[in-house]
């Protein structure tokens, strides 16, 4: 469940805050870099985040984390409750290296790069999910809508053994670039996970989205993701995304 | 004379009344969908049923359908690819809730300071090389988390387990899944295991016999009938009133929202069976006055008058019989079996003296015999009455011959009694050679069985005291001969302690379980083995199909000791189901229902016999040729091993309610006769042309109907013909040798006081 909250937060980062940008005509690869761009642009940002795991009986269950981001590959979620869980943290960093750290056994444990598909801790989101990454270097893009308000881009891995998903399709707004909505199909071509994006806010000079939902299509369980708290370019250090900070 | 006139006043609105109830029925029955989900037969509050609807509820479904593919080597990289692209489509199957195979289990271990928590086998891992497929199948035969759970110890066979939603279609699910197979890999060695598949096959059986069965049963009956009468209407109005009330009865059930189950799918053929007597009666009463010159109301009210009482005697007696089952039985499909067939007879009752008489007064009248047949039938009826002079003389001579075998052959049958076996085994159920005995075989042998059983511990699943007690319940299991594969959340939790460099032992705190579950949490296989509020747990084995209840017994009692007295009880309190489980309590539920139903059907019939015979000997008597005819039917079961099972456990009743009624009919008849004559031996010699030879008649219409159950795909339902067979003929025969000679033996006569104002309509009814 933690680590859905992770998840959530780590994949929000990667688009809740964006400047505005203009809406000439664009071809597709033009506005997904536009995406990525807005994504992208803070240069650092730190995240108070409260998850509500939604079960498909109604079930809720709350998790409370403060996620630390620079650029677009450096991360570090920790996990402030529920009591059993605090303290647990998970830095990501660039090249697929990801740390783990467990505070009962004070161990901190490499999580081994090829298990992207796995789902992270009760989450309905995987470690691919939760990568940072610049759309327009994994993916393809199609443009196949364009409406008053929004774009809908179709997305189709450029390498297929790199990701869980065959096609992603995301809703972008025409006037901002914010991605509302993300559409993740499996290999299959089902639809698996909708992200849908909410309460869209400036903090600064950022857009953010104060809140989002994934919802896992087959399990029918959803993640609520609430940003009580955000912060961006304040200057982190380097220092945080270490494992010594992990441990900390 | 009344209900006479009535029907010819009311015959339109009756014949009227009769078309709109039966394409009601129609439109109903198109409705009635088939049950054949044996844990649903029991109530919903026994103790088993409803620990498995909980873990259905909780852990996204209780029943699970397993795919067995073999192979000489499963890990060849094809072999493998096959599993990968099953596993993937059954996933798509809407129900299907987790699919559990070996290109998607949970992998869990270390490598220099790495933890790796993925799937065994994905599209990173995918063995390319033969000796990446060596190295995994070296990995997965080393873990016992793999081995015999979904790859056998051999290599040869690998499992895929998909469990099945709550409230899901399992028989679609079962029928999806054998499509996709049979799509892609027609010819390969894949089978199909688990309780769903054998709902799936139990179903299209139960579709086909009603269909296949029914129309056998009405060739043979319209065979029956052109023999007898020779005539169109003599086949088909018999044939009109069975139909009626089978639609009717079908139309009921579906009102009802009842399903056809196992059980109830027999009721249409019993009703072909018994209920067409009925009517054929009518006809044949019809038949006789055929030539007379009464008008349509003196012949209607003739015939009413005969054959009312002897067929509502009948009709009666045989409602009993089946209505026994509702106080008798624990099981609701025995109860609803019960009820049902009552009602069936019913129908065919009321149907036989209103809609025939009805529909008769309207066609023309006709002589049905032609004077040659006649001639015909006097010669071979002064053949028939010489044949009975004889027999007769045979039984005054060896009466007490026949009533010492009559002892003998209870004995024997009191000690082959004792020997009936009890059959849970559902796999026994389907014959020998067919796709569900073979993939249960190979279960068995290659994965010790495919039924699930489950131990429901509730507790703090965190917490290590908790997960100590379910290793210890768990180790206990293992140690029971009959479960193979206990397996629970601790095995994982312990594998991810050593991933954690602590050795493979629950770990010393409750800080670090939770620290190990952050890792596990959200996994498909978790899920199915902790509930989401992480208060209770479950251990889940294996076990075969076990076709001794005693043996089930065993293990339950075993288990539930062992909780007593080495499980901290402050901590934890465990419930244990499964199907062997709910097998086990069908089985008492039988043999209970078996005991009561036959209890309460024989003190009814008896009272019945001593207010019909006003003595209680004479009500004593009655019921000799049934005791007899009972015992040997379940002496009949001891010898040729024919398990007591949820089909044969109705066949003491329906003999009884069935069988009572040669013994009335033959004490009515003779009692009449000896009251006229005072002569024992004629009285016997022409109650033996008379009801004897109807009596022989109807043991070879109803036997032919019964027998019709030989051809069903299920073999309970097949041993239930055949039994009912036995019932008809030892019954029949044992009132016309039996009863004949007690009668002689008696010499009193004792209990045959007259009938006072019984002048009328005491006629056979045979």
């Amino acid at each position: 469940m933690k680590q859905h909250l992770i998840s959530f937060i780590l994949i929000s980062l990667l688009y809740h805050p964006f400047l505005f940008g203009d809406n000439e005509q664009l071809s597709a690869l033009d506005i997904l870099s536009k995406v990525d761009e807005v994504v992208n642009a803070p240069l650092d940002q730190e995240l108070k985040i409260k998850l509500i795991l939604i079960d498909n009986r109604g079930g809720q269950e709350e998790r409370e984390i403060i996620m630390y981001q620079k650029g677009s590959n450096k991360r570090v979620a920790k996990f402030l409750s529920p009591a059993s869980q605090r303290g647990i943290g998970v830095l990501s960093l660039p090249n697929d290296v990801m740390y783990l750290y467990l505070p009962a056994f004070k161990k901190t444990r490499r999580i081994a790069s090829h298990i992207k598909n796995t789902r992270f801790a009760g989450t309905d989101f995987t470690y691919e999910d939760m990568e940072a990454i610049r759309y327009s270097d994994r993916y393809t893009p199609e443009l196949i809508k364009h409406e008053q308000e929004f774009y809908t881009l179709l997305l189709k891995p450029k390498d297929v053994s790199k990701t869980e998903y065959s096609k992603l399709i995301l809703r972008v707004r025409v006037d901002n670039y914010f991605p509302i909505r993300i559409e993740y199909y499996d290999k299959s071509e089902q639809l698996v996970k909708v992200l849908r994006r909410e309460k869209i806010e400036k903090v600064g000079k950022y857009l953010v989205s104060k809140e989002s939902e994934m919802e896992n299509i087959r399990d029918k369980h959803i993640s609520k993701m609430l940003i009580t708290e955000a912060k961006f370019d304040t200057g982190l250090s380097e220092e945080i995304f270490t494992e010594r900070f992990l441990m900390r | 004379m009344n209900l006479a006139k009535f029907i010819i006043r009311f015959r339109f609105a009756i014949i009227t009344l009769t078309i709109i109830f039966t394409l009601i029925s129609v439109y109903f029955s198109t409705q009635l969908t088939i049950n054949s989900d044996f844990s649903s037969y029991l109530p919903e509050s026994d103790e088993a049923v409803r620990a498995l609807n909980y873990i259905s509820h909780q852990y996204s479904g209780k029943h699970i359908a397993i795919v067995a593919v073999k192979s000489k080597d499963i890990f060849l990289r094809e072999t493998i690819e096959k599993i990968q692209f099953l596993t993937s489509q059954f996933k798509r199957i809407d129900g299907v809730s987790y699919v559990t195979s070996l290109t998607n289990i949970i992998d869990i271990r270390k490598s220099n300071d790495f933890i790796e928590i993925s799937k065994l086998i994905d599209e990173r891992t995918f063995p390319i090389t033969d000796e990446k497929c060596k190295e995994l199948k070296e990995y997965v035969l080393s873990k016992m988390l793999y081995r015999g759970r979904i790859v056998s110890d051999d290599a040869s066979v690998a499992l895929i387990v998909c469990r099945l939603r709550e409230g899901s279609d399992e028989i679609r699910i079962a029928k999806e899944i054998k499509n996709i197979i049979e799509n892609n890999f027609k010819n390969d060695s894949i089978y199909c295991a688990g309780y769903s598949f054998n709902l799936f096959e139990v179903n299209t059986i139960i579709a086909d016999d009603l269909r296949t069965l029914l129309f056998i049963s009405l060739l043979i009956i319209v065979l029956v009938l052109y023999a007898s009468y020779k005539t169109i209407r003599g086949v088909l109005l018999p044939l009109l009133s069975v139909s009626i009330s089978i639609l009717w009865t079908l139309g009921f059930m579906s009102i009802l929202k009842l399903q056809i189950s196992l059980v109830t799918n027999v009721i249409p053929i019993i009703l072909i069976a018994v209920g067409s007597a009925y009517s054929i009666h009518v006809l044949s009463k019809f038949e006789e006055l055929s030539e007379s010159n009464d008008d349509r109301v003196l012949q209607v009210h003739k015939v009413l008058n005969e054959v009312t009482k002897p067929i509502f005697l009948a009709a009666i007696t045989t409602m009993v019989g089946f209505i026994s089952f509702v106080f008798g039985s624990y099981l609701s499909v025995i109860k609803e079996f019960g009820i049902l067939s009552a009602v069936g007879i019913f129908f065919a009752f009321v149907t036989s003296l209103t809609v025939i008489p009805s529909i008769i007064s309207l066609l023309p009248m006709k002589c049905s015999y032609s004077s040659t047949s006649t001639t015909k039938n006097s010669s071979l009826l002064m053949y028939f009455e010489n044949i009975v002079l004889d027999f007769v003389e045979f039984i005054s001579r060896n009466k007490s011959t026949l009533i010492k075998v009559s002892i003998v052959i209870s004995v024997l049958c009191i000690y082959f009694l004792s020997t009936i076996e009890r059959s849970v085994d559902m796999t026994k159920y389907f014959k020998e050679g067919t796709d569900i005995r073979i993939a249960s075989e190979l279960m068995r042998n290659k994965f010790n069985g495919d039924l699930p059983i489950y131990c429901i511990v509730r507790g703090d699943i965190l917490n290590p005291r908790v997960l100590h007690e379910i290793k210890k319940l768990q180790e206990f299991i293992k140690s029971q001969r009959t479960v193979s594969n206990p397996y629970s959340v601790v095995d994982l939790i312990e594998e991810m302690n050593d991933v954690m460099g602590e050795g493979r032992t629950i770990p010393d705190s409750k800080d670090k379980v939770e620290n190990l579950w952050f890792l596990l949490e959200g996994d498909e296989l978790v899920r199915q083995m902790v509930n989401s509020s992480k208060t209770e747990a479950l251990i889940q084995a294996t076990m075969p199909s076990i076709d001794d209840p005693h043996e089930i017994d065993l293990l339950s009692k075993n288990i539930h000791s062992f909780i007593t007295t080495n499980i901290d009880s402050s901590i934890v309190t465990i419930t244990i189901t499964g199907m062997p489980f709910i097998n086990l309590h069908m089985d008492k539920a039988i043999v209970q229902s078996q005991i009561q139903s036959l209890g309460i059907a024989l003190l009814f019939v008896f009272t019945c016999m001593i207010v019909l015979q006003r003595s209680f000997k004479g009500g004593l008597i009655s019921v000799i040729p049934i005791v007899l005819t009972l015992l040997i039917i379940f002496g009949c079961m001891g010898f040729f091993n024919i398990p007591l099972n949820l089909a044969t456990v109705l066949v003491g009743s329906i003999s009884l309610g069935i069988g009572i009624d040669y013994p009335i009919h033959f004490i009515n008849r003779y009692r009449r006769e000896y009251l006229q004559t005072h002569n024992p031996l004629s009285s016997l010699a022409i109650t033996l042309t008379t009801t004897g030879k109807a009596i022989l008649i109807n043991i070879l219409t109803v036997t032919t109907g019964f027998l019709v159950l030989v051809f069903s795909n299920l073999v309970p339902l097949q041993n239930l013909g055949i039994l009912i067979g036995i019932t008809m003929v030892s019954s029949g025969l044992s009132t016309l040798t039996l009863l004949p000679a007690i009668f002689v033996a008696m010499k009193t006569y004792i209990f045959l006081r007259p009938f006072q104002n019984k002048k009328t309509n005491k006629d056979l009814i045979m």
